[in-house]
């Protein structure tokens, strides 16, 4: 499923988390390197529960990784 | 290129090779007007395809487990599935025009033999359809 509307920061958060690596970032949320890459890039809308996952990882809120950039 | 690419492609691969080769043969016989015996090189078909894919299968794996072994061990994730689910609808539109194909041929009295070949054609479309659509998913980033 397509990304559009729905931006996120996981790559700013990543270098934050010293520079934590895609292949590591995956390994935490258990899903591949190239989903991961997907997502980052907007290719691809996760699941909440992924998305919880990505948050849970980086130790913050989910609205704080992901926002709507799209209409209501 | 993740695992389960390479593992689409070389099923993409191996269907080609094997079944290219197969209805290459099977269409000359028809043209020189047999044909009708040749489950024989179907069942023979399938038997190559089996081990094509699982040589190279083995050899994927190989290689990739040198490199990145827990892609090789990794379950399909979300994205994974969801990308096998949508390959399906084109292939289901694939096999839908072989059946309604073999029906058309039946009515208007041709072999059995070239009617299950047919059906057998339309499976192996959608496969490589399914394949296919898999593949350029996984170039988008689907």
């Amino acid at each position: 499923m397509s990304g559009e509307g729905i931006t996120n920061v996981i790559r700013r958060l990543r270098f934050e988390h010293g520079e934590m690596t895609q292949g590591e970032l995956a390994q935490k949320v258990g899903v591949t390197r190239q989903t991961i890459n997907a997502i980052e890039q907007g290719k691809y809308s996760p699941s909440l529960e992924v998305a919880f996952k990505i948050a849970a990882a980086f130790r913050t809120e989910i609205g704080q990784v992901f926002q709507w950039k799209g209409e209501a | 290129m993740s695992f389960r690419e390479k593992a689409v492609w070389v099923s993409l691969v191996s269907y080609l090779i094997v079944y290219g080769l197969y209805f290459w043969r099977y269409g000359a016989a028809v043209m020189a007007g047999g044909g009708a015996d040749y489950m024989g090189s179907l069942i023979s078909a399938v038997l190559l395809l089996v081990v094509l894919e699982v040589v190279l299968t083995i050899a994927i794996s190989a290689t990739t487990a040198i490199a990145a072994p827990q892609d090789v061990e990794a379950p399909l994730d979300e994205r994974e599935r969801q990308i096998a689910q949508r390959a399906n609808g084109p292939a289901l539109h694939v096999v839908t025009i072989g059946v309604l194909g073999a029906i058309a041929a039946l009515y208007y009295g041709v072999s059995i033999a070239l009617v299950i070949n047919c059906l057998f054609l339309a499976l192996v479309l959608a496969e490589m359809t399914k394949s296919a659509v898999q593949i350029v998913l996984f170039r988008k980033g689907a």
